[in-house]
């Protein structure tokens, strides 16, 4: 099983933070779409997170089918 | 504002006729494969998950729970987020082996029916709830549309219900069902129209929500200040966000909803069953928590729109109240599709995937069909009841239970019942020990709790409260919550008791292994009793019928990409894997599995031992490649490296299992033998092509590790190898197989050869010398006695007769002369000083040579050779050279053509051309003439050793040769040009 390393650091933010994001998220009143904001916070790294993971392992993917090719 | 019955029932029906015509133009081909297999498309699809609790049943749960309902969109959205943890494992598995839902996955990985019965049976029980719930929706979105007006002269009760019209909306979704969903019968063909429609209506109701959130900001407060405003005005509403939700609610809620992407069957089955390729999954990873989030977002303003539009319309359906009270029929009707689209969405997957768990894992297992009949058919047909009756009771049980209980706590009551299937999946993917007996054991407990907590008060007048006061006194209301964690934690301890003390079978343990999600499958390789597909279908026939076990041995070679005729060992094993994996997906992993281990068992080996599948392990671990990391890329790497170095020894490897199943074919034997490396793979050796099947078996049989100059015709050319073998152990002491190194030693064996050749004229070249030397003495006596002649007589006849016999003693010595020094001019001489030597001498000597051969053709040879011009040579050596070059010319020159020797001098330096006017030598040839053994004559007429032999002389005495051809533009012909060093006289 391969767990990307910001994907783990992603479960250690919330781990780690859950009780702190708990009471911003109580404590904002009128402010009812602050959990919104964390949520798309959390997309947008998922997004990025994979991405970076596409992109490396298109890279290798290159660099094996020019080292076949050689 | 009101609607007609009427109108809703044609406004709904021209929807599900919308919906009928996307899926069938999707399925026709019409609409681009490339748009359904996008990712997105799949992304959309998913969002079934939204079902009618989405639209109405979400906004009454925000109302009881305040902040708490995001649980139900993050539950799962936190699935896909963290898909390496779950959904990637179980979609690999999925995947390899055509499982469709996870009754499949836990049959396969438990070995017993009973799991997959068992998982069946609960998920029966578990969504008759949620398909009350779809119907429930409807029918009070109707009734709501129908009876309540925006003055609220009339209240709502739920003591009326268009029940007629949700028999027709049962109806309407059984035929969809088995229009576009049960077309295929096997796993690994996607429902393209099903999975067109689902992403439609999921588009469909986010735009009825984003509209309705639209409409209850904008048009109910003004807009998001009037909100605000609205909000501080109105503190005890937003305190009711923080205050309903408890924490251990909150947590059971996000567990509920994070196993529900794989215990819930409609969820299981768009995930896994419908997922065109892995990069839609991770594509899935942030799409679905963003289409979740959207549907989210307008959740909390319709909630307080509805309070503040104070309508009598309970919270649940404050969605379709904006509508009603805005008195905006496009708005209404908007919701009011919104959740048909959403119901019947759930409704036809959620049917679809337990039709085919009821058919796989509660019909198969007791009685299968004669093999006489058509059994797709009758699956097929099968399958069509179950889904028919599967509504029907959907349908029943709404009818039985008649609005009795809100739409959260049905919807809460099918979601914690598949919660108990949780424990199961995440010990089949991360723990090896556990087993059936524990799985059973547990699923039965948790189960049985939930039955009687959560189902026992929705459908009989059992008391709520007595449950209650089991769990220490809760009250009724929150009863879910202590029913999650209890049924769960009970389901879990029995789980593990069970498992760590009861023992766990031999085949369980393969399974366990090739689920977990760290280890590589690890095939062993065995022979099986069936030599080719032919003898496959005859065996599987006796069980499917011939039709059925032609079919799927056919569709099985087609996938694997193998021929009809396939006979390797190693490719049969592989077709075995995947006709079981094809018949897993259309009779379920444990038929299957039966099956094929009845019918097309592994031969019994004589040893009782077998190694592992060397070359599968390869495939699989170049499959998993993306997902090593650290020391596992570096082991990896070696093993390529090393790997790679065997296939590139330029001497000829084969590697053999014990069973003499050929595992490694370097490049080197491949190109000797002519036989390529993927035909011969996987393959016993005793099957290769003659002579090599025979040749190598009976080697390895042979006492002695090596077999010295085999010769070997083929390609018309003649070859000679050494062959030699080893032992290979993995431990000391154990043998796994054989390794057989062939080594080419054909240029050896023609050096060889011509060595003992030139051997051979060596000794006739030293015997000629003796004869030539015993010669000269009886001729330089005629020579004498001739010349004495002349004194003794005056006759001038006589002294005519001595003047005749002197020329020719001359002449022979002459030749002898030139014999002794061809003889001579052998590899002793090679050391011998250079000094001057006369050119045209030495070329008149070389002709004089040739010409005492007569048998060779007639050529006119020419001497135009500058009489004053010395080179810095050694005259044996460079006769040696010329007679070379002239005997080439001659052959390659048309009878009675001229040879021409001619000489130049140019920077201090002699330029000798032999000119002929012969075939000429091609340019590729020209690069190869001085190469040894390159010759073109006929086989037996040249050595291929001249022109390399010539070249090595010239060299010798700090010359250079070249070549010209043609040598005229006009004749042809070729030149050789000699460069020598210039002797000055004086």
């Amino acid at each position: 099983m391969h767990i990307s390393p910001s994907l783990l650091l992603l479960l250690l933010v919330i781990f780690v933070f859950s009780p702190s994001i708990q009471e911003w998220v109580t404590q904002g009143g009128t402010a009812w779409y602050r959990p919104y904001q964390l949520w798309l916070i959390t997309i947008v790294f998922v997004w990025w997170s994979i991405r970076r993971y596409e992109r490396r392992q298109n890279a290798i993917n290159e660099k094996e089918k020019s080292s076949n090719e050689l | 504002m009101s609607f007609e019955l009427s109108q809703l029932f044609l406004i709904g029906l021209g929807y599900l006729l919308l919906l009928f015509g996307i899926a069938h133009i999707a399925d026709r081909g019409l609409i681009p494969e490339q748009l359904i297999r996008h990712p997105l498309t799949y992304v959309l699809s998913l969002g079934v998950f939204a079902s009618a609790w989405a639209v109405y049943g979400v906004v009454g749960l925000a109302h009881e729970y305040g902040y708490g309902f995001l649980s139900y969109y993050l539950g799962v959205a936190g699935t896909f987020i963290f898909a390496p943890l779950l959904l990637l494992p179980i979609l690999r598995i999925a995947r390899t082996y055509l499982h469709s839902s996870l009754a499949d996955v836990l049959t396969f990985r438990y070995r017993t029916q009973w799991a997959g019965s068992l998982i069946t049976l609960c998920t029966v029980l578990a969504v008759w709830p949620l398909l009350a719930l779809q119907i429930q929706a409807v029918t009070d979105s109707l009734h709501i549309l129908t009876t309540i007006s925006s003055n609220g002269e009339e209240l709502f009760t739920q003591e009326t219900r268009h029940n007629m019209l949700a028999f027709v909306f049962c109806l309407a979704i059984c035929l969809f069902a088995i229009s576009f969903g049960s077309r295929h019968l096997t796993a690994h063909e996607r429902h393209n129209g099903l999975v067109a429609a689902i992403a439609f209506e999921s588009v469909i109701k986010l735009i009825a929500m984003l509209v309705v959130g639209v409409a209850a900001v904008y048009q109910v407060f003004g807009g998001f200040e009037g909100m605000d405003r609205w909000l501080t005005a109105n503190p005890q509403i937003v305190s009711l966000l923080n205050f309903p939700m408890r924490e251990d609610s909150s947590r059971a809620l996000l567990l509920i909803f994070f196993s529900a992407a794989v215990v819930m069957p409609h969820l299981f089955h768009m995930i896994f069953a419908e997922n065109p390729n892995v990069k839609a999954m991770q594509i899935a990873s942030w799409g679905v928590p963003l289409f979740l989030m959207l549907m989210s977002l307008p959740v909390l303003p319709i909630l307080w729109a509805g309070f503040k539009l104070e309508t009598v319309i309970p919270p649940e359906y404050f969605t379709l109240a904006i509508g009603v009270e805005l008195e905006s029929s496009a708005l209404a009707i908007l919701v009011y599709i919104g959740g048909l689209s959403a119901a019947s969405g759930a409704m036809i997957v959620t049917t679809l995937a337990l039709a085919s768990m009821c058919l796989k894992h509660l019909i198969l297992p007791v009685y299968r069909p004669s093999t006489d009949r058509d059994i797709y058919r009758w699956l097929l047909w099968i399958r069509r009841i179950l889904i028919v009756l599967i509504i029907l009771t959907g349908y029943g049980f709404y009818r039985f239970i008649a609005g009795r209980e809100a739409l959260s706590s049905l919807g809460l009551a099918a979601f914690i019942a598949t919660l108990q299937f949780f424990p199961g999946v995440l010990a089949a993917l991360y723990w090896q020990g556990a087993n059936r007996n524990g799985f059973i054991a547990g699923l039965i407990t948790g189960f049985v709790i939930w039955f009687v907590t959560l189902l026992l008060p929705i459908i009989t007048t059992f008391d709520p409260a007595f449950i209650g006061k089991l769990y220490f006194n809760l009250v009724y209301d929150d009863l879910w919550t202590a029913a999650t964690i209890v049924s769960l934690g009970m389901n879990m301890l029995v789980f593990v008791v069970v498992s760590l003390l009861t023992s766990t079978s031999e085949a369980e343990k393969n399974a366990a292994e090739v689920c977990a999600t760290d280890d590589l499958n690890r095939p062993m390789r065995r022979l099986l009793s069936v030599q080719n597909p032919e003898q496959m279908k005859d065996q599987l026939a006796t069980a499917l019928g011939a039709r059925t076990a032609q079919r799927e041995v056919d569709r099985a070679l087609h996938d694997m990409q193998m021929p009809d005729d396939e006979s390797r060992p190693f490719a049969l094993r592989r077709l075995r894997y995947r006709v079981e994996a094809n018949l897993s997906g259309l009779l379920g992993p444990s038929v299957a599995h039966d099956m094929v281990n009845q019918l097309l068992p592994y031969a019994t080996s004589s040893n009782g031992s077998s190694g592992e599948d060397i070359n599968l392990i390869e495939v699989q671990l170049e499959n998993y490649k993306t997902h090593l990391t650290g020391l596992a890329v570096d082991l990896d790497n070696l093993r390529r490296y090393h790997r790679q170095t065997l296939q590139n020894l330029p001497v000829g490897v084969c590697s053999l299992g014990e069973d003499g199943e050929i595992l490694m074919w370097n490049n080197a034997i491949a190109e000797f033998t002519g036989i390529s490396t993927f035909d011969v793979i996987g393959s016993n050796l005793r099957s290769l092509p003659k002579p090599w099947g025979d040749l190598l078996s009976d080697f390895l049989q042979m006492p002695q590790p090596h077999l010295y100059k085999q010769h070997y015709e083929g390609a018309g050319s003649s070859y000679w190898f050494n062959l030699h073998k080893t032992l290979v152990g993995a431990e000391e002491g154990a043998t796994d197989g054989r390794v057989i190194v062939l080594e080419n030693t054909t240029d050896v064996q023609m050096l060889e050869d011509e060595l003992m050749h030139s051997e051979r004229l060596a000794s006739i070249g030293r015997l000629a010398a003796g004869v030539a030397h015993e010669i000269g003495n009886p001729v330089t006596g005629i020579a004498c006695l001739a010349q004495n002649l002349r004194y003794d007589t005056d006759n001038p006849e006589s002294l005519e007769t001595g003047r005749e016999i002197l020329v020719q003693t001359d002449r022979v010595s002459k030749i002898v002369q030139t014999l002794v020094n061809f003889a001579h001019s052998g590899g002793e001489n090679a050391n011998n000083e250079l000094g001057p030597v006369h050119i045209k001498s030495c070329v008149e000597e070389a002709i004089h040579l040739l010409h005492l051969n007569k048998a060779a053709r007639q050529v006119r040879f020419e001497n135009h050779c500058d009489d004053e011009l010395y080179a810095i040579a050694d005259s044996q050596r460079l006769l040696q050279v010329f007679v070379n070059l002239l005997s080439n010319a001659r052959d390659a020159s048309p009878e009675q053509s001229a040879v021409i020797v001619d000489t130049e001098l140019r920077n201090q330096k002699v330029y000798i051309n032999v000119t002929d006017r012969g075939s000429g030598i091609s340019k590729e040839h020209q690069e190869q003439i001085f190469d040894p053994f390159f010759t073109t004559k006929e086989a037996g007429e040249g050595t291929g050793l001249g022109l390399s032999l010539v070249y090595s002389i010239v060299d010798d005495l700090n010359g250079s040769i070249s070549v010209e051809s043609p040598a005229d533009p006009e004749h042809g012909g070729t030149r050789f040009t000699l460069r020598l060093y210039h002797h000055q006289q004086g």
